[in-house]
């Protein structure tokens, strides 16, 4: 099927804030308050969904840059992986159902995990609070944060 | 010990590049709610990223909290410009201290997590600056004003200002401590909380370490001489117990003979390393809620009972061998005169809002 460059996947810009890493690609929405991690191969896919690489092309891109075997099943499955997290234009819908593998179908065709294009939300470690408080309290019922120096907050 | 296995697993976390940790899987796997609950996992997961523990499931984990906490910087230095652009506007110069000033010296972003943005500002300025602060809505993290306590050991305000230098945020440049200034904040800081927090410890290390040359020890330690010895404490807790190299350094000697206590001290209070169990994080409810109440009193005041370290710097006692009870005695004795000094107060303030 041939595709228009109108259909063709691009990657929603507003509202997310992108940090690149060495071998991966954080992504925190703004507008969900969520956190995502794309690895390699689906920043790869991301990077290119810039409503003119067609997915032929994107496949050929994952296969010379990750030196591994990629068809356009594996960026199907990349888009799918990205759209659902919400990181594509909402005018572009990939062709969800269409040849649907499941991860570990696509890791027994193509062997190699690494090469599977994969987007993982990013949770908040449990109880993780590093602030402490250096303002006095200005009375006793104003200290709520764990300050052990206000003057108040120790019998407050 | 719990303690000494967190330790382990941040010695030498700071530095740039992987290093083949000193700690078991099983040990990491009983220390990691430790690491992870006091924001230190994304350090632990910089320690044991050479290793085969990266692999495994609490090195997920560790590495979780650092994809977390790299996003949530990306958050907080949006703020830190915002708020800094907008003081500015305004015509106050703020000066941002501890968080992202000492998370920007770490190798990764993300090693270094922290939950609000300190600024100092000039004294006749605060009131100013707070109303800013809280009319303005575009910061999704607190934001914390203060002005130069000298509990920090600073000269003076201007002294404090003078030496301060700006650092680049994206378009926007914001002002931090010297690097003497901020060795001297972060030693007192950790000390002065009871030490409770092996990240704050690493900050000490990583300062130590990074120090620029020309590095001034002697303005770092300060002319008051109880405030440079915590900070050589403080910078011989870091050298005995995450491996901090001090050898070019004045306070090598101290930092070599600490007292008897400390280090068993700092070590258990690394078993509970989160806010919830030090400082007012303890306290159930406010003390005056108990004068009309006094069901759960005694729990309650057992609970306000100081750690050595803490009840010492409350009462800038030194650092020696003597015993600890007294200082502990002195301070909760402190703090019940100061509870009772302002109990009508509270309690009329406790009646008028219903």
């Amino acid at each position: 099927m041939t595709l228009s460059t109108e259909h063709l996947p691009l990657a929603r810009k507003e509202g997310l804030l992108i940090e690149r890493l060495s071998d991966e690609v954080l992504v925190y929405d703004l507008d969900r308050k969520k956190a995502h991690c794309l690895n390699q191969a689906a920043a790869l896919i991301w990077d290119h969904c810039d409503g003119k690489t067609r997915v032929e092309e994107m496949a050929r891109i994952l296969q010379k840059e990750l030196d591994a075997p990629a068809d356009e099943e594996l960026v199907h499955f990349g888009l799918r992986e990205i759209g659902k997290k919400n990181l594509l234009d909402k005018n572009y819908f990939v062709e969800r159902e269409k040849n649907k593998f499941s991860r570990r179908e696509l890791i027994k065709r193509i062997g190699l995990a690494a090469s599977v294009p994969l987007v993982m939300s990013v949770l908040a470690p449990k109880a993780t609070a590093v602030a402490s408080c250096v303002k006095p309290c200005a009375d006793a019922t104003q200290c709520s944060s764990p300050c052990t120096q206000c003057v108040a907050g120790m019998f407050a | 010990m719990l303690g000494n296995s967190v330790a382990r697993s941040l010695s030498s976390a700071w530095r740039p590049g992987p290093s083949q940790p000193i700690i078991s899987s099983e040990e990491l796997s009983d220390v990691s709610p430790l690491l992870l609950g006091s924001g230190a996992g994304a350090l632990a997961w910089f320690r044991i990223g050479a290793s085969e523990l990266r692999d495994s499931p609490i090195g997920f984990e560790l590495q979780q909290a650092f994809r977390h906490h790299t996003l949530e910087a990306a958050r907080h230095e949006r703020d830190i410009t915002t708020i800094f652009a907008l003081l500015r506007s305004r015509s106050i110069e703020p000066m941002l201290i501890k968080g992202w000033s000492i998370a920007r010296l770490y190798p990764e972003r993300g090693m270094r997590p922290y939950d609000d943005t300190d600024l100092i500002v000039r004294r006749d300025q605060l009131t100013r600056a707070q109303a800013i602060v809280d009319e303005q809505k575009s910061t999704e993290f607190g934001v914390d004003l203060q002005v130069a306590s000298h509990e920090f050991g600073y000269g003076s305000e201007e002294d404090l200002f003078s030496d301060s230098r700006l650092v680049n945020l994206g378009d926007v440049d914001i002002r931090v401590p010297s690097h003497e200034d901020s060795l001297r904040i972060v030693c007192v800081h950790f000390l002065r909380h009871g030490a409770f927090r092996p990240l704050w410890l690493c900050d000490v290390a990583l300062l130590v370490e990074s120090r620029p040359w020309g590095f001034d020890w002697e303005r770092c330690l300060g002319k008051n001489k109880r405030v440079a010895d915590w900070v050589a404490c403080a910078i011989g807790l870091a050298h005995k117990l995450l491996g901090a190299r001090i050898e070019d350094t004045p306070v090598k000697s101290r930092a070599e003979n600490l007292p008897s206590w400390l280090v068993p001290t700092v070590l258990k209070q690394w078993e509970k390393p989160f806010a919830r169990d030090h400082g007012v994080g303890r306290h159930r409810a406010p003390m005056a809620a108990y004068v009309r109440n006094p069901s759960g009193v005694v729990a309650d005041t057992l609970r306000r009972w100081p750690n050595p370290i803490e009840a010492t710097v409350y009462l800038r006692g030194p650092f020696n061998e003597l015993p600890r009870f007294p200082f502990q005695v002195g301070e909760f004795a402190s703090r019940a005169a100061n509870f009772i000094k302002r109990l009508p107060g509270s309690l009329s303030d406790r009646d008028a809002s219903g």
